[in-house]
């Protein structure tokens, strides 16, 4: 066990290197001049010496494979460098919006699992029956909304109208922004805090909690018809101890698969739910120094997003050996 | 930076915006309170608050509150602004406009208490011209006699700027005559500094902290990417500016400008009450008027289509019919009521009301004309001339300038001009026109500083063509002979007499065809804010805002 | 992994990752039996019925419509009425035609950007399960690292090298959605191939190609089958939220997501021109849903 994850880790050191190699030198091959776009490039030509200056002082007029050993020297260090735009350390931006987004996914997973799946475990116990194809329609439904249609519905819905309806202040959410940043625990938020955070978690965790009912109900449904499960039945069990001994833990399996990967999304792709919201995540951060070529950014927040997802990816991974002790770790497909 | 108000606006009852003087007249304003403020950072937090390396006019709301320079702009006659002295006290040039001396006014101090001297001026001046520390507007040193040299790196000083701190003087010689130095001299780049920023081992490390400023407010917290909170500068007293009727200290406590990812959230914010101010969101324009708005306030921007004169089919003199053609096929009055909602003013020129030196109607026949528009075409076409192919009508993407282009495509299809909307990309819009990839392409200017050079010189001189900002690279002699005359004329109406000619030249050439002016954009709580404007450069004067209790 | 944020379409179709040879191996239903199977499911049938009406709309669009996707009127952000049905947009032109023909646009982009996405999904995923070996780790490899860049990081980039287009959008969605089809169809590669008619085909002879082509390939094609039915959804639905990052088709090009990103403000003074192009996106990936679930259900050997 302990060699399997030590060699997992091991294995994220060259998806690491070779994604951020990959991305650096897709962003020397994009149109669009970084040093330009600092200097306001996007909204007048930027007087030619002037570009040339900032080209000279953050390196971008040295040749490509200098500045590229340049970058893994400090990377290694973990000196994320300075931002273009703003000169802030990358290390700071990194701590806030990290910090950020890891509140916000963890509620949004949450949300998730907990009513996903028990949507999804009623549904498939209830199969075929009215409660049933109502479920599905609704999760279908909530799986076809874009999600910043649904953000900007709910923003309107319950923190315009209030306002000109004259409702009362402990009655009205949050348009956007983290509030007053106060919370417990690292995630439980206190005072204020959950105005602010309702809204976005239910709008990224709404397609998310769909899926995951969907995924439940016909994971659970494969398992339900197992053959071990009608040896189970068989010998005499009552169908809830079927279910719950037999049943959940595989079915579990692919949902968890699922879930790892949601949580490594609405950490580092959240981007819609953070732009709509203002919510000051990783996601949001990463479109717009994409946008701005401010390539220590894009470089040192990938960077991060790159490891947390290795890091779910093999949480994820351990647990099946927990949920199917057939798996033998080190063995088989999951990489 | 402040801004002068009138004295006492009269009349006007407090749900009239008609002009962009203190808002709810008769209310005399009140201490206390704060401003949550929601209408400047609607996309991105703002990159640097530094005035040495600052170039976004969201950030410069700030900053203007922050620092006070030597010169400001007086807009209490909004029909004739005129630059005032600031934290100078007067100033004097020689005969040429090539020597500018400026006595600093006693007494003035930075946030910590430090005097305001004339070597205040000129140790900003040092580093904001220094070329490790690359800011975008530090061309603007060229002005100045040693500033090119300096940026270079040939000169460790600028060698045109002289200081007697004893006497309290600045003297500064510039590289060439220029008679609008003064107004120039007021823009953010030129604001003083203390003397802290020595002992700075790395200068981008200044506006993440607390940065002293000589503004009437300061920063209460290092800045985030979610918020900025100004507190008033116990050190600054607006009374010491005389023409300008600003007060002893600012009325508000705090000023807190919230950062918003996306406008219409920010606009939504607003409505929900969140927010005190915001920014009017394309598409809200109608919901903006139940609001106290800054919608009639003109500003100093300029929205054209440029047409690259080394174009064998656009360009010159033998195309000219075809041009004015153009000039009279667009309908600038169904762009602004459609795509703008009513928010601009259609425009037959590029200077604009609010500009010192603008003069009306300067073009008779920029307007909508379509019957004489398709004379002109015939005309141009009698004489042996075609178009070889559609004209690409070129735009940056992102905003919504193609619905602007497709109305300019109708309109032209209607004369018989056949025409192609061609959109590039935001990145490298600007570059690759500057490069002459203009056809007919869009471009948008908002003032610098408010002088007619900046519109006049930085978009259609020849020195601004082939690598500057003049994308139609119009190259007229005569032109350039008028800009340059007037640049070194200190007489300002004499000055602006000659910049009048020099744009009418340019409009009968029609190299440029103008098709609205910027307006303010703002929208506030008129219940609970008051004295709520903006600048026709479109700054918020933050220190004569006040709460209603 | 899509815009759809989270989620891929495997996940929109319910059906875990093949994990074993449990289901494989028996008998596949015969081809009259699953539409007999299909047509028994009520909501699959509804969904397919839209989008036969959509696709004939889509297609004679010009006789549906009485004007064109750039006229302009005078009236601006006007609601339904008799002249426009669903009202007019910001520079006067006519929302329901601009509708009807986005109908192209989207099923253009869903079709294609889910033909190239599977193509290279079950192309790389087959030679990835079927020879394992050094090729699989090199494939699964490059999966892990592309699954681990940002999204919106790909996006922008192939964006700006190939502007903002429809064919762009095409190519992201294309170019980045095959990761997770690709995982599916090696697992199925990789369980079928150990299984006893495999052996039996090499034992005849057969080359490895046509092993792969002939006798693994269908068995494998329910999971491909319902994960590009439902992919063509999402899609679409990634479409939207591309033209929310400005990274998508321009005007005029009246492509729903670009629609309704450009709407997004306008929920209290123009509901209908988010309302429209909303519920249009809604319907169809709905109707893909929908459908992906009835040939699910209709094409499993185990459902009775």
């Amino acid at each position: 066990m302990t060699s399997y994850i030590i060699r997992r880790l091991l294995l994220v050191i060259p998806t690491v290197f070779f994604a951020l190699s990959f991305l650096f030198f897709l962003f020397f091959t994009l149109p669009g001049d970084p040093a330009s776009l600092i200097a306001g490039g996007a909204n007048r030509k930027v007087d030619p010496a002037v570009q040339e200056r900032i080209e000279a002082r953050y390196g971008l007029n040295k040749p490509l494979h200098t500045q590229f050993t340049d970058y893994w020297a400090r990377t290694i260090h973990w000196d994320l460098g300075d931002s273009f735009l703003s000169q802030r350390s990358v290390n700071d931006i990194l701590g806030e919006r990290a910090l950020a987004s890891i509140r916000l996914g963890i509620w949004a997973v949450l949300i998730e699992v907990v009513v996903g799946i028990a949507v999804g475990l009623l549904s498939a116990l209830r199969r075929y029956s009215l409660s049933d194809r109502i479920t599905t329609v609704l999760t279908a439904a909530a799986s076809a909304i874009p999600v910043f249609v649904l953000g900007f519905l709910l923003q309107w819905l319950f923190a315009v109208k209030p306002n000109q309806w004259g409702w009362p202040q402990w009655a009205r959410l949050r348009t956007q922004g983290i509030g007053p940043n106060s919370w417990t625990l690292f995630f439980i938020p206190t005072g204020d805090q959950w105005r602010y955070l309702i809204l976005p978690a239910i709008t990224l965790a709404c397609v998310a909690t769909a899926l995951a009912a969907r995924m439940t109900r016909g994971s659970m449904l494969e398992v339900l018809r197992a053959d071990y499960m009608r040896t189970a039945r068989a010998k005499g069990l009552r169908e809830r101890d079927v279910i719950m001994r037999h049943g959940m833990r595989n079915a579990m399996l692919p949902v968890v698969t699922l879930i790892g990967i949601d949580f490594g999304t609405v950490i580092g792709a959240a981007v819609l739910t953070e732009t709509t919201f203002s919510w000051p995540g990783l996601g949001s951060a990463i479109a717009n120094s994409v946008q701005a070529r401010d390539l220590p950014v894009i470089l040192g927040l990938t960077l991060a997003v790159v490891i947390a997802f290795a890091i779910i990816n093999l949480l994820v991974d351990l647990s099946y050996a927990w949920f199917d002790p057939r798996i033998r770790l080190g063995k088989g497909e999951h990489s | 930076m402040g801004l002068s108000l009138a004295a006492a606006a009269c009349g006007g009852d407090s749900g009239s915006d008609n002009n962009n003087q203190a808002q709810g007249s008769g209310e005399k304003p009140q201490q206390g309170g704060t401003l949550i403020e929601g209408g400047t950072f609607v996309g991105d937090p703002p990159s640097n608050l530094d005035p040495a390396l600052n170039q976004e006019l969201d950030a410069y709301q700030v900053v203007n509150a922050l620092y006070d320079g030597l010169t400001d702009i007086d807009i209490s006659n909004p029909d004739k602004p005129v630059t005032r002295p600031m934290v100078a006290e007067k100033y004097t040039s020689n005969d040429d406009a090539t020597e500018w001396t400026f006595t600093i006014r006693k007494g003035l101090k930075f946030s910590n208490g430090e005097e305001i001297l004339p070597s205040s001026f000129q140790r900003a001046w040092e580093r904001a011209s220094n070329p490790d520390l690359a800011g975008p507007y530090s061309y603007l040193f060229n002005f100045i006699k040693g500033g090119k040299e300096k940026l270079d790196g040939k000169a460790d000083k600028l060698a045109g700027v002289t200081v007697d701190d004893d006497n309290m003087t600045l003297k500064v010689e510039l590289s060439a005559p220029y008679a609008n130095f003064p107004t120039v001299s007021g823009f953010q780049i030129f604001f003083p500094m203390p003397k802290e920023v020595d002992s700075l081992k790395d200068q981008t490390s200044w506006d993440k902290g607390l940065m002293i400023g000589n503004g009437p407010f300061k920063l209460e917290k290092p800045r985030s990417d979610t918020e900025i909170d100004l507190v008033p500068n116990p050190e600054w007293d607006g009374t010491k500016y005389e023409g300008f009727n600003l007060p002893k200290q600012p009325y508000l406590d705090k000023v807190q400008l919230k950062v918003s990812a996306d406008p219409d959230t920010s606009f939504n914010a607003f409505e929900a009450g969140e927010t005190d101010t915001g920014q009017i969101a394309a598409g809200r324009f109608k919901d903006a008027e139940q609001f106290g708005n800054t919608k009639d306030v003109d500003i100093l921007g300029s929205y054209y289509w440029d047409i690259n004169q080394d174009n064998p089919m656009l360009g010159g003199e033998k195309n000219l019919l075809l041009r004015k053609a153009i000039m009279q096929a667009v309908d600038r009055d169904t762009i602004n009521k459609s795509v703008y909602e009513d928010s601009r003013v259609p425009s037959n020129q590029v200077t604009m009301p609010g500009l010192p030196g603008y003069k009306a109607d300067l073009c008779d026949f920029c307007k909508y004309d379509p019957t004489q528009a398709k004379k002109d075409f015939e005309e141009w076409k009698a004489a042996g001339n075609k178009l070889t192919k559609p004209i690409d009508l070129q735009f940056n993407t992102g905003q919504n300038h193609d619905q602007v282009a497709a109305i300019v495509q109708d309109n032209l299809k209607a004369i018989g001009i056949d025409s192609k909307p061609a959109p590039i990309d935001q990145e490298n819009y600007f570059d690759q026109l500057s490069d002459g990839a203009c056809v007919m392409c869009r471009a948008g200017w908002y003032a610098d500083y408010p002088t007619y050079d900046n519109f006049m010189y930085d978009l259609f001189h020849s020195d601004s063509a082939h690598g500057g900002n003049n994308y139609s690279n119009y190259s007229n002699p005569e032109f350039d002979k008028l800009v340059d005359e007037a640049k070194a004329t200190v007489d300002t109406d004499k000055a602006n007499s000659l910049y009048q000619q020099a744009e009418t030249l340019l409009l009968n050439d029609a190299a440029v065809i103008p098709i609205v002016w910027y307006r303010g954009d703002y929208v506030f709580n008129k219940d609970k804010v008051g004295g709520f404007t903006q600048s026709s450069l479109g700054l918020i004067p933050f220190e004569t805002v006040f709460i209603k209790s | 992994m899509t815009l759809v944020e989270p989620g891929a379409p495997t996940a929109i179709g319910g059906q875990p990752e093949p994990t074993g040879a449990e289901d494989m191996g028996e008998a596949r239903p015969l081809r009259a039996d699953v539409w007999k199977r299909f047509r028994r499911n009520h909501l699959a049938i509804a969904g397919l019925i839209f989008l036969i009406l959509l696709v004939l709309a889509a297609i004679f669009a010009p006789w549906i419509t009485s004007y064109s996707i750039t006229e302009r009127s005078t009236s601006y952000r006007t609601g339904p009425s008799s002249a426009h049905w669903f009202g007019t947009d910001a520079i006067g032109r006519d929302v329901y035609t601009r509708v009807v023909y986005g109908a192209r646009v989207s099923l253009k982009i869903g079709f294609v950007a889910t033909f190239l996405l599977v193509t290279i999904g079950v192309v790389l995923g087959a030679i990835s399960g079927f020879f394992g070996g050094g090729i699989d780790t090199l494939i699964t490899r490059v999966i892990d690292i592309f699954l681990a860049i940002p999204y919106i990081v790909l996006a922008v980039a192939i964006a700006s090298v190939f502007g903002r287009s429809e064919n762009a959008v095409i190519l992201v969605l294309g170019l980045t959605g095959w990761l997770a089809l690709a995982r599916i169809v090696r697992a199925s590669f990789l369980s079928l191939k150990n299984l006893e008619y495999t052996e039996a085909a090499t034992a005849l002879g057969f080359s490895r190609n046509r092993i792969m082509a002939r006798h693994i390939l269908p068995n494998a094609l329910q999971p491909i089958i319902v994960y590009g039915t439902i992919s063509v959804g999402a899609v679409i639905l990634s479409e939207a939220a591309l033209s929310f990052l400005n990274v998508g088709p321009q005007d005029p090009t009246p492509a729903w997501g670009l629609m309704v990103a450009q709407g997004k403000g306008s929920l209290s003074n123009a509901p209908h021109l988010l309302f429209f192009p909303g519920a249009a996106i809604f319907l169809t990936v709905l109707a893909f849903v929908f459908i992906g679930d009835g040939l699910r259900d209709a094409l499993d050997p185990k459902l009775k």
